[in-house]
């Protein structure tokens, strides 16, 4: 009888002083020769996160943002860029910017993008002259001072802003309207940046949305259309003389190394990726099956390394956590790794 | 911790972490076991319409509540309650006043149906009922139902359903006594204040009721999130509730020759609900603005025949349900959205025996017309469902064996977006249940149902994600259950168990299927349950003024996702639906004075269906106390006061990821009644 009293006591004690599991400290002091992963997330799960691939070992980190600094990245994980020594966050639903250093990834602010209240829901970001510039899909681009880590102004543009891109002294962003859907925008401003108002409106096709600019300043941008046989997804560019044109070439996003633009798409409905390659300088295809999609389950990006391989983001269905396939030269798969959830962006450290 | 799981796998013996969790999972039921306690069953039956109370378990109702037990256990709402069912799945987004669905043994909500005084509460909409509006303080009894029943006072329909919730409510019963009132007010943490108020005319033969609620909430309560480096508390939001309800009811028995009795009964309801939606807690941002309208209305009545060899219940019931929903916030080129819905019901039918010495003859039939304008672009859904159905069950010397077939019959018809299709499903279902003569206070039953549900007007014709090649989303079930009663001298003991087999295919999931933005319907899906459950009742009459009562109930079942071989979530366990779930509750009555204690424990759950740790959502384990005095006057008058806390423990949790719970809470309650 005492020891069964025993055995009850004992294991009240133990589940009255159960505490929660603290977080295991694996904290890091350098990061390279790596790639740096944005793992999107699903919506409302506050699940984005930053995944790190040790390219001498082959190792993966997951949680790498909540290892550094102990808390989540946030929900929505949209865009990455590294400027002047600091690693940006575009955090989609969380509406925040965060800024890391970007060798220890340890915060150096988080920017609340809030406007009376509201979150802005920022969604892409470039750099020009010591200024980050957000599109948020409040309708705005934030400009931010990257040496006081302030708002310094923001200008109204159209709805939904998504890609942006700079040529010279031009702020291109692409009006996507995509939460008025079927009623979307269509359209893509040029932005003055010495005087920050809106100079040029370029009508593309429905919902654009990926903005690339050349050395020739030439603009391209996907206008998504309604993903439909009546207006497919496809490649547009705006010349610099401020020609229109529809190249005809199936696109979902894009993105460039020098010269060369890679166009990433994904037909949903037979479940096949295609990376096209386009020379941007001879405004030609290279290559219109750059490599083998069907090692791919759900294409859901490209990024060109330095090196001659080629990494493709593969969100498998969108609610399971996806990996980074790394392809040769000759479009053959290499290595897999696996990281987080929907992964949208990487950065390849030296 | 540790000391415990070191105890549990000296036990058990040590299989890795499925182990540890087994083991964590005993430790909290022998701690449940030996801190908490609970009621025996009675339950309410008809009876050649006569109603009839009595103290013995039936094997078909999985679980019920009487009114008593419903009031000794103080739960907010009907959600709030159906978490003690074993093998239900309770969505609760965020307590009081949020919005709760049940899955039992993963079959999705869609599955189950809700029975109001005998009236389905259909919402061909999306599928589902909002289990948080319905308010139990005019509520008779609850019983949720699994197995295949032959109840003529349940529709065809509901018969057909994969599981069913039936409520009986004090507007439709008939009187005890010529004049009966009900009243009561509760006002708790949290801004939360209710009043209720019912009045009954009449007797066994006539009545006439009327009742009207209301209840208050602000849901301003304060969490603190998991993870969180600051531990900073914060405070919910954009959660309020505010609803009225106002019902009337009649209803009259007569006889025409001898053995003939007739019985008519009539009901009508309004509600309104205003309820905010402050959504998933979304780390770093503003709550949203979000607020849902509800008003409904019902209007039925039914008619039931009963003599020797014959019974039979026809029944019609017209029901308006008017949903708004506005985000103020909305940043799409109007700035804001403002959604607006009207679902017209008409459903009708009936359900016959005919009794020929040990046989019984079941037949009946359903029809129900659905009818959906919008202000979205969804065109104009109009539905017409035929359920029919015939089934005979026999009386054998050891044995009573039943055989069901439905056909059920969808026609859809949207003529602004040109679509019209139809579906025809055969529904078998079998029991086998051993009578009380082969085994006296032990009986067993074995059973299989198949059922189907078609998809809902927003599955078919939501803008964007709409699919209207969609076909009907079917279900198997199989159960093989026991029951023993134990009644001597002031001891009684009530064991049932069941295990259990579902399989769900054709099920209807969102896909991505352009971006992660666009979604789409799909017939992709596929579900396999298998699972146990086992609960123990108890009650002991210690003396003349003290009786103590214990229930307790514990379930295991694997809900796993078979949709597709190379998924990397193929076979795990799908989104918040813990493998395991444990119940107590225990009640001791000394004179005036009751003292009710229970727990919950739910298991360990998916935020989505891969299994991973990050996914991982932390089990459970909540504690509500409360203690009542009943003051009795002359004149059978009783004045109840009643005080409680709720999760005792203050734990900080939430069942769905980032749907956080309120903390410790408060109430008091004064009910009388005559």
């Amino acid at each position: 009888m005492n020891y069964r009293l025993y055995i009850i006591f004992i294991i009240i004690l133990t589940v009255a002083c159960k505490k929660e599991d603290p977080p295991v400290n694996e904290e890091k002091d350098h990061f390279s020769n790596g790639l740096l992963v944005l793992n999107e997330g699903l919506f409302q799960q506050n699940n984005a996160s930053l995944s790190w691939i040790d390219l001498s070992s082959e190792a993966i980190t997951t949680q790498v943002f909540f290892k550094q600094n102990e808390r989540p990245l946030g929900d929505t994980g949209n865009d990455m860029a590294i400027y002047g020594g600091k690693l940006y966050i575009v955090v989609n639903a969380s509406s925040t910017l965060e800024v890391l250093n970007a060798r220890t990834l340890k915060s150096i602010k988080q920017i609340p993008l809030q406007y009376n209240g509201q979150g802005q829901q920022p969604r892409h970001l470039a750099f020009h002259q010591n200024k980050a510039y957000v599109s948020s899909y409040d309708g705005f681009v934030n400009i931010i001072d990257t040496s006081t880590l302030s708002i310094k102004n923001r200008i109204a543009v159209g709805e939904n802003p998504e890609g942006i891109a700079i040529v010279g002294d031009q702020l291109y962003v692409a009006n996507s309207g995509g939460l008025s859907y079927p009623d979307v925008d269509s359209t893509v401003y040029a932005i003055d940046l010495i005087s920050e108002t809106v100079k040029d409106t370029f009508v593309v096709g429905k919902n654009p949305g990926d903005v690339v600019s050349d050395k020739e300043d030439d603009i391209y941008v996907v206008k998504r259309g309604d993903y439909g046989d009546s207006d497919p997804s496809e490649l547009v560019r705006i010349s610099a003389a401020g020609t229109i044109m529809n190249l005809g070439i199936d696109a979902s996003f894009i993105t460039k190394k020098k010269d060369v633009m890679y166009i990433s798409h994904y037909n949903y409905d037979s479940g096949e990726g295609t990376v096209t390659t386009f020379d941007l300088l001879n405004e030609a295809i290279i290559s219109s099956d750059h490599i083998n999609g069907a090692q791919v389950e759900t294409l859901y990006g490209v990024h060109p390394s330095s090196s001659e391989v080629l990494y493709i983001y593969d969100a498998m269905n969108f609610t399971n956590t996806g990996y980074i396939r790394k392809f040769n030269d000759n479009g053959n798969l290499i290595q897999s790794y696996h990281v987080g959830l929907n992964p949208t962006k990487l950065i390849h450290y030296e | 911790m540790i000391l415990l799981s070191t105890v549990c796998n000296f036990l058990f013996g040590k299989r890795g972490v499925q182990s540890h969790h087994f083991s964590q999972f005993c430790g909290y039921c022998m701690l449940c076991f030996f801190s908490c306690l609970s009621f025996a069953q009675s339950d309410t039956s008809e009876y050649e319409g006569v109603t009839v109370i009595g103290k013995h378990a039936k094997i078909d109702e999985h679980n019920s509540y009487n009114r008593q037990e419903i009031q000794a256990l103080a739960p907010a709402d009907l959600g709030i309650l159906l978490k003690r069912v074993s093998g239900a799945t309770i969505a609760d987004y965020g307590g009081i006043g949020s919005m709760k669905t049940i899955s039992v043994r993963g079959l999705g909500s869609t599955h189950t149906g809700v029975l109001l005084n005998g009236f389905p509460q259909a919402n061909p909409q999306n599928g589902q009922t909002d289990l948080s509006n319905f308010q139990l303080e005019n509520t008779e009894s609850v019983a949720v139902s699994i197995a295949p029943l032959q109840k003529i006072k349940v529709p065809v329909s509901s018969l057909m359903q994969g599981n069913m919730i039936a409520l009986e409510t004090f507007q439709q019963t008939f009187a005890n006594r010529p004049f009966m009132v009900r009243a009561s007010t509760t006002i708790g943490s949290f801004g939360q204040r209710e009043a209720y108020a019912g009045f009954k005319l009449g007797n066994q033969r006539q009545f006439l009721s009327s009742s009207a609620q209301f209840r208050s909430y602000d849901g301003d309560f304060h969490y603190t999130l998991p993870h969180d480096n600051l531990n900073k508390e914060r405070v919910r939001s954009n959660n309020n509730l505010t609803s009225y309800n106002f019902s009337i009811g009649c209803g009259k028995k007569w006889r025409t020759g001898k053995n003939i009795r007739h019985r008519v009964r009539m009901t009508s309801q309004v509600k309104h609900i205003q309820r905010s939606l402050p959504g998933a807690v979304i780390l770093y941002n503003s709550p949203t603005n979000e607020q849902l309208t509800t008003q409904q209305k019902q209007l039925g009545g039914d008619y039931s025949i009963f003599s020797k060899r014959f019974r039979l219940r026809a029944f019609a019931n017209l029901n308006q349900q008017q949903l708004r929903y506005f985000d103020p916030d909305y940043l799409n080129n109007q700035g804001f959205i403002d959604n607006q819905y009207d679902n017209k019901n008409l459903q009708g039918g009936f359900h016959g025996k005919w009794t020929w010495d040990k046989l019984h003859l079941h037949f009946g039939s359903d029809i129900a017309l659905h009818h959906l304008n919008s202000s979205r672009n969804l065109g104009v859904p109009q539905r017409s469902t035929s359920i029919s159905m015939i089934g005979a069950s026999k009386k054998l010397s050891h044995l009573s064996v039943n055989a069901t077939l439905f056909h059920h019959s969808i026609n859809d018809q949207n003529a602004p977006l040109t679509h019209q299709s139809s579906y025809n499903r055969w529904n078998p279902q079998f029991t086998i249940t051993t009578s009380e003569e082969l085994l006296d206070n032990l009986q067993f039953t074995l059973w299989y149902k198949h059922a189907s549900r078609a998809p809902t007007f927003n599955e078919l014709y939501y803008s964007q994600i709409g699919n209207t090649t969609l076909i009907p989303e079917e279900s198997q079930q199989m159960n093989f259950g026991y029951m023993w009663l134990f009644n001597q001298n002031s001891v009684n003991v009530a064991v049932k168990g069941n295990v259990f087999y579902n399989n769900v295919h054709n099920k209807i999931v969102a896909l991505p299927t352009q971006n992660l933005f666009v979604w789409s319907i799909q017939n992709v899906g596929k579900v396999q349950t298998y699972g146990t459950d086992l609960s123990f009742e108890l009650g002991v009459q210690i003396s003349h003024d003290l009786r103590i009562e214990l229930a307790s109930s514990v379930t295991h079942q694997s809900v796993t996702d078979r949709s597709k071989r190379s998924s990397p979530s193929y076979g795990d366990q799908i989104a918040n639906t813990p493998r395991w779930t444990q119940s107590n509750d225990l009640q001791i009555k000394w004179k005036q004075w009751t003292l009710t204690s229970s727990s919950l424990y739910i298991g360990e759950r998916y935020a989505l269906n891969e299994n991973n740790v990050t996914n991982q959502l932390d089990a459970y384990l909540v504690f509500d106390a409360n203690i009542n005095y009943a003051w009795k006057m002359k004149k059978s008058r009783v004045l109840n006061v009643q005080v409680g806390v709720k999760n005792l423990a203050n734990r900080s949790y939430y069942h769905i990821n980032y749907f956080v719970m309120p903390g410790r809470n408060y109430f008091i309650k004064l009910a009388y009644e005559l």
